[in-house]
């Protein structure tokens, strides 16, 4: 039976690991990822989860040393972090993508310090973009519910064999409960059966290695790299099918799996957004549209892989395109990360729409209406007029950009 | 290219559970100094193989044999020899 439980994130992304029988969870708690440790402790505890094992490592940097050996021994494992957590484990990042195995992490997005906050914005988890994981973004509870469920059956996919990150903003999200629909427990495991990775086994019979890394693998380095990023590719359709079969299972779904576009008809403007700001990006997107103004909103749910020929779709015929970026790359060759992805994806375009980047929400300041409203009525100007009267903004900046 | 040369479509697409790092890697070829046993001196009391971090020595019917292939020349057998029978001797390049 599905039943209805008021969830915030962090117990939302709990739950995800709890109906996928995540089996080995390597946990470390931080701010503001911490009830998402507590609750599948209290799980485990509660003898909830009797197929699962709790371990509680020194650091995050062993948490995902433990995952890359549980994992490769044959298990469905699941941890979760932020911020720092993220950057501490980061050498071990790289090695569960390097290797393919299927972890499944929950990022609770957290800005990095310095200049930190215990509030959100996305770069922790941006900053894995190149390792080679999955990057799918929820903008509410029941979305990362129902994300992390996804994860697993995406990265479990052998086309596909990569770990997955699914994010949310801390508090925004993490912190936010509203009324969440948990599907049933056996229908899950129908729709995810149980982990079995075609190539890693812990049969002693069938396992070689001694040690995960070694010396020759730079013989065929380029070439283990170009499998990733063929992995990539496949993972855009297998996201897609698993989207689809969530929904006719579940009665969710979320766009396409890579994009959602939201009253993009006839729009001669549209934002994109990633996360939370969603939301709020939809209201003004209302407000707007009824006042006349053709403004459209396309949801970037998956950053890795980029859904390049999906925005390229989405921009046909539009003007000016805005990229509402929460995290910083000082620096950069023009914005966020978003935009200067979003920039490469459409560069090939004959014909370009306009593309303006804002900086909002940075290190946790929090994104008002009065803000994303700012963003789409410059979107709009420049779509009006054909002319950006500038790149970027930084939205809530106090003091003038020079 | 060869019909034989591996390719990206038929290597492996990780090294878990495709290599035997340490069978196949030849992990003594680093050393500086190599342990050269005085088979005269040794009395085959076992100290060396006991105190070799590597395991490579082992008290075989012809005396003390040590494993070249994964001897990293450390010493340490050399210093706890009670009756000094191990000589740390340079390698020649």
């Amino acid at each position: 039976m599905s039943k209805r439980m008021l969830l915030d994130g962090n117990h939302a992304a709990a739950w995800a690991a709890r109906l996928a029988r995540a089996q080995v969870i390597p946990i470390y708690p931080i701010t503001p990822q911490t009830e998402c440790c507590t609750q599948l402790s209290e799980f485990v505890e509660h003898g909830e989860m009797p197929w699962a094992s709790y371990v509680t490592p020194e650091s995050e940097h062993a948490v995902m040393g433990i995952a890359c050996g549980a994992s490769a021994a044959g298990a469905r494992v699941f941890t979760s972090s932020a911020a720092q957590g993220i950057v501490f484990m980061e050498e071990n990042i790289w090695i569960a993508a390097g290797n393919r195995l299927p972890i499944v992490m929950c990022v609770v997005n957290r800005a990095i310090a310095n200049p930190g906050s215990l509030r959100p914005d996305c770069n922790d988890s941006l900053l894995q973009r190149d390792a080679g994981w999955l990057q799918l973004y929820c903008e509410d509870a029941q979305d990362a519910l129902d994300t992390g469920i996804q994860m697993f059956k995406i990265c479990e996919d052998e086309r596909v064999y990569l770990p997955g990150i699914f994010a949310f903003e801390g508090y925004v999200v993490g912190h936010c409960a509203i009324p969440v629909e948990l599907p049933d427990p056996e229908e899950v495991t129908d729709f995810l059966p149980p982990y079995k990775h075609k190539f890693i086994t812990l049969d002693p019979e069938l396992r070689k290695y001694t040690t995960t890394t070694t010396p020759r693998s730079g013989e065929f380095g380029t070439e283990r790299v170009y499998q990733m990023q063929v992995a990539m590719e496949n993972a855009k359709k297998v996201i897609k099918e698993v989207n689809e079969d969530y929904a006719k299972r579940f009665g969710r779904k979320y766009g396409n799996g890579l994009i959602e576009k939201y009253r993009c008809e006839d729009a001669d403007a549209l934002l994109i957004t990633m996360g939370s700001i969603t939301g709020t990006a939809r209201k003004i997107v209302d407000d707007l549209r009824d006042e006349g103004h053709p403004i459209g909103l396309v949801k970037l749910r998956s950053f890795r892989p980029f859904p390049t020929e999906d925005l390229r779709e989405a921009v046909k015929g539009v003007k000016a395109v805005g990229f509402v970026d929460r995290n910083r790359s000082p620096g950069s060759s023009g914005g966020g990360i978003g935009r200067i992805e979003t920039a490469n994806a459409l560069y090939a375009l004959p014909e370009k729409p306009l593309l303006l980047g804002f900086f909002v929400g940075l290190v946790g300041r929090d994104v008002m209406t009065s803000d994303v409203r700012f963003m789409a009525e410059k979107v709009l100007k420049a779509a009006e007029t054909g002319k950006a009267e500038k790149d970027i903004h930084w939205v809530q900046l106090k003091g003038d950009e020079i | 290219m060869s019909s034989r040369t591996p390719t990206w479509r038929s290597i492996p697409i990780t090294n878990l559970g495709t290599t035997k790092t340490t069978v196949l890697n030849k992990t003594g070829d680093w050393r500086t100094f190599r342990p050269e046993v005085d088979v005269d001196k040794c009395i085959q009391c076992g100290t060396c193989v006991t105190y070799c971090p590597e395991g490579v020595i082992k008290i075989a019917d012809m005396g003390v044999e040590i494993d070249y292939y994964f001897c990293k020349g450390c010493g340490v057998c050399a210093n706890e020899c009670p009756v000094k029978a191990i000589e740390m001797v340079k390698e020649e390049k």
